[in-house]
């Protein structure tokens, strides 16, 4: 089930909700798994034993670690829920590599890829960790580390919540009306970027690609698109996943922070994914060694860790170059040019432009080709060269869709948000300003809604990672 | 101070969520509580039902899929939340849809345009090879003089002027020709304007056609107006003056359709846009006319007022898309047979085209096997006309 359908808004949530507030606060956490099990069930009926196996093993991993010793406890949950992952999402893509490789014939396993692994299986990988290097607790209730990992909001689209956040929330959380209101705002925002911005995008990304008079023009006005598709569509999933969260009595941290207003790869990877970025960090860089073991070896860690950040997007080639990338910019920037571009004002929003228009650009190739082709095209190297720059098809879109690709350019800035703000201390706290508030939702709501019922193109990016 | 300011706060937060959750609430149980309909006029389409509940459908993920299906469908007030979103989308067309304006009979309209872009040359080639193979099987060995006509889309009248994309109709054409090149080209689009198609509906207009039939039945050589037509390789093109609409409209008497016409793209475009209504042609000749449906076994009338109630008004004309269907001319002992192959446009020009023969045979192969059309239609001597749309020829799959 998606945040942006009718199913959700309009027959899952008004239920859970009303159960949820109803049920005594001891209940709350009982009533949250069960619909989280409903939510993950309605996609993946067969996978809800996969998740649920891959939490009883973070589970007994926790209780042992007091009996067995810990690193052989922590080594073998930590294994077996990589090996789930692995098996699941990058068996066929090693299986077709050393087919490639070898020149063998070893047939594909063909498994479908369970909703939401790589995030629930991070989490569970965070617990496990987190309960060996004794930063947290081991949680006892099967039922509340089960509630933590498969909670509906966060659970297959992420932000990767760490238990250390939420384990005080996961034992008593407050029902305010602030909190209520917050998530209620957090939410329909979320749901807006998703339905009305990235979604249309989208539409246009989907006309680029079938399209037959690809110019230079039009690759670069897809550049721009589908580097804020994939923005919109996952900060509007976090937005939404946050609010609902709220509405649960849950803060969640923050997973976007304006990444495109960024002057350098560093900063923008402060701002881009910021929960999967510290998982990172903290479960793979610093053991790696960090930067404490001299530059050679920051770099080469920098290299593997992009790397793998890359791989967890999915098993496809473009995915590690992707990573690799921003590795070699991350490089880069921290040898010679990050105090550069942080001091220079231009310049550094020319290099981020070209950097993130390009990176989204090889992140949404479908395949090694399509990618030396587009990313290709973008330098008039290929077919693009041998026809005009603009076309007609370029002009038609970006007259059609220039609207919305500058309510995207803005919105993806903090404008909107500063104005707001602003406006807000102008007015003042007057009940004026809530029922203006309110009708902004209801606006988002009613609007979402038409655009879902009449439209066609409703993909959520992120849930095949 | 600080307990005042605490308290407004609250206030705001219980107003804020008391007005969007008793909208959302409302919006919930009008949505629980709405009956289910079966069929959208607008859309012109069943709607999805509740999907089967079972072991099997909900393991196998059916059930959810279909249920997203029915719960986008059955929305309480579909239509005006389609309406809400034609009305509010940004982009130049919604799904394709645009609406424009024109002067029309006199009076300024708004009409809704589809934008059938780009062309599909491969789409285009597979027509041609349902075309040849016809040709080859019944055509080339029974004496038939076999002619071709394309019907440009209503998009090719208002796309580009409007700054819409529209498809190339020269290539169209030209690559239906390299295809069918044993076949006689009747160029009609000289003849045709934005106005001869409905406002809200991909179809063109019966009572704008008068020229058109003749301009085909002239490049047939059995002319039954003074217009003479251009025929492939000839250069002889004469417009149709004044004088000669006058004429026209004088050979036939134009009857209205009581009601209003809500054409196909009305729905789409889900705006408030004013209807079409209905007209046809008629004369003592298209009056004698005897129409035969040999789908469905029965005979049914030149105008099929019947259907004006249906899903699809436009079937008014020759019962719409029946697979096989013949026109006897009991006026005209010419003793000749025409064979028209066509989509829906062909339906409404028949009765015009019919008035030039005996018998005038309607196959459209969206509907009928090829292979099967020996067993019903005499093909021997017979004018052939392929008389396609440039929508159906871009999305040729459908041929047979």
């Amino acid at each position: 089930m998606i945040f942006s359908s009718i199913t959700f808004l309009y027959y899952f949530l008004p239920v859970v909700l009303g159960l949820y507030y109803l049920a005594p606060a001891k209940g709350k956490n009982l009533v949250l798994f069960l619909s989280s099990l409903v939510f993950y069930a309605w996609g993946e009926p067969k996978y809800v034993f996969l998740m649920l196996g891959s939490i009883l093993i973070g589970y007994a991993a926790g209780i042992l670690m007091d009996k067995l010793p810990k690193k052989l406890v922590m080594t073998v949950s930590v294994g077996g829920c990589l090996l789930a992952l692995i098996y699941f999402k990058y068996a066929d893509f090693l299986v077709s590599n050393i087919n490639v490789a070898l020149k063998t014939e070893i047939p594909l396993l063909e498994v479908a890829l369970p909703i939401g692994i790589s995030f629930y299986t991070f989490q569970i990988i965070s617990y496990i960790v987190d309960v060996y290097r004794g930063t947290v607790e081991k949680q006892t209730s099967f039922l509340k580390l089960a509630t933590y990992v498969s909670m509906f909001p966060q659970l297959i689209a992420g932000p990767i919540v760490r238990y250390k956040d939420i384990n005080e929330q996961l034992e008593m959380r407050m029902l305010e009306s602030r909190c209520i209101a917050d998530g209620i705002r957090r939410f329909a925002i979320g749901l807006g970027k998703k339905v009305l911005i990235a979604n249309q995008l989208g539409e246009l990304c989907q006309v680029f690609r079938v399209s037959d008079e690809k110019t230079l023009a039009f690759y670069w006005l897809y550049a721009v698109a589908v580097s804020l598709q994939i923005y919109f569509d996952f900060s509007g999933y976090s937005d939404m996943a946050i609010g609902l969260g709220k509405l649960l009595g849950f803060e969640f941290s923050e997973n976007f922070n304006y990444p495109f207003v960024s002057k350098s790869v560093t900063e923008f990877w402060r701002r881009w994914h910021i929960s999967l970025g510290s998982w990172f960090r903290d479960y793979v860089y610093i053991p790696l060694g960090g930067n404490r073991k001299g530059l050679a070896k920051q770099m080469v860690n920098i290299l593997v860790v992009w790397m793998l950040t890359g791989f967890w997007h999915g098993a496809q080639w473009n995915f590690v170059l992707w990573g690799l990338f921003f590795a070699i910019l991350l490089v880069l920037e921290k040898m010679w040019i990050y105090n550069w571009l942080q001091a220079s004002r231009i310049w550094s929003r020319i290099y981020m432009f070209l950097v993130v228009t390009v990176s989204f650009v090889i992140f949404s190739a479908g395949n090694m080709s399509e990618l030396c082709t587009d990313v290709g095209s973008l330098f008039f190297i290929g077919d693009v060269s041998h026809k005009e720059i603009v076309g007609m098809q370029c002009t038609y879109y970006l007259r059609s869709y220039g609207g919305i690709l500058l309510i995207a350019i803005i919105g993806a800035t903090n404008v909107p948000k500063m104005c707001y703000e602003t406006l807000r201390k102008k007015i003042g706290n007057t009940c004026v300003v809530a029922v203006l508030e309110a009708l902004f939702v209801v606006a988002m709501l009613f609007l979402s809604t038409a655009y879902l019922i009449d439209g066609s193109f409703n993909p959520f990016l992120y849930f095949r990672f | 101070m600080e307990e005042q300011r605490e308290k407004n706060s609250n206030l705001q937060f219980h107003i804020f969520i008391g007005f969007v959750g008793v909208i959302f609430v409302l919006l919930c149980v009008f949505v629980w509580i709405k009956p289910d309909e079966k069929y959208s006029v607008s859309e012109r389409r069943l709607l999805k039902q509740m999907p089967e509940f079972s072991k099997e459908t909900v393991l196998s993920g059916r059930f959810m899929s279909s249920f997203e299906e029915y719960s986008l469908d059955q929305f309480p007030a579909r239509d005006t939340f389609r309406s809400m979103k034609a009305m509010t989308s940004l982009t130049l067309d919604n799904n394709g849809i645009y609406v424009v304006e024109d002067e029309i009979d006199g009076e300024t309209c708004k009409v809704i345009c589809d934008m059938e872009y780009p062309l599909n040359e491969d789409s285009l080639q597979y027509a041609s090879k349902r075309f040849q193979n016809v040709y080859d099987m019944y055509l080339k060995d029974n004496n038939c003089q076999v002619y071709l006509s394309i019907v440009p889309d209503k998009n090719y009248f208002y796309g580009t002027e409007n700054g819409y994309l529209s498809m190339d109709y020269g290539n169209a054409v030209d690559i239906m020709l390299e295809g069918n090149s044993n076949m006689t080209y009747i160029d009609i689009l000289l003849y045709l304007s934005g106005e001869d198609y409905y406002r809200t509906d991909i179809h063109w207009r019966q009572e704008k056609l008068a020229d058109v039939a003749d301009v085909l039945l002239g490049g047939m050589r059995q002319g039954i107006g003074n217009l003479e037509t251009e025929v492939q390789g000839t250069e002889e093109v004469e417009q149709v003056t004044s004088e000669e609409n006058v004429m026209i409209q004088t050979r036939y008497r134009t009857m209205t359709v009581e009601g209003d016409f809500y054409g196909v793209y009305h729905g789409q475009a889900a705006m408030p846009i004013a209807p079409d209504s209905l007209q046809y042609f008629t004369n003592d000749m298209i009056g004698q006319m005897r129409v035969y449906d040999y789908q469905n076994n029965k005979e049914i009338p030149v105008y099929d007022k019947g259907k004006i109630e249906g899903d699809d008004p436009y079937e008014l004309y020759v019962g719409g898309p029946i697979s096989l269907a013949t026109i006897e001319n009991p006026l005209c002992d010419n003793g000749k047979h025409l064979i028209i192959f066509r989509d829906s446009f062909g339906s409404s020009i028949a009765p015009l085209l019919a008035q030039g023969y005996e018998k005038t045979t309607l196959i459209d192969i969206r509907y009928i096997l090829p292979s099967v059309l020996g067993q019903y239609v005499d093909f021997q001597d017979a004018d052939v006309l392929f008389l396609y749309s440039t929508s159906v020829l871009n999305h040729s799959d459908v041929l047979k």
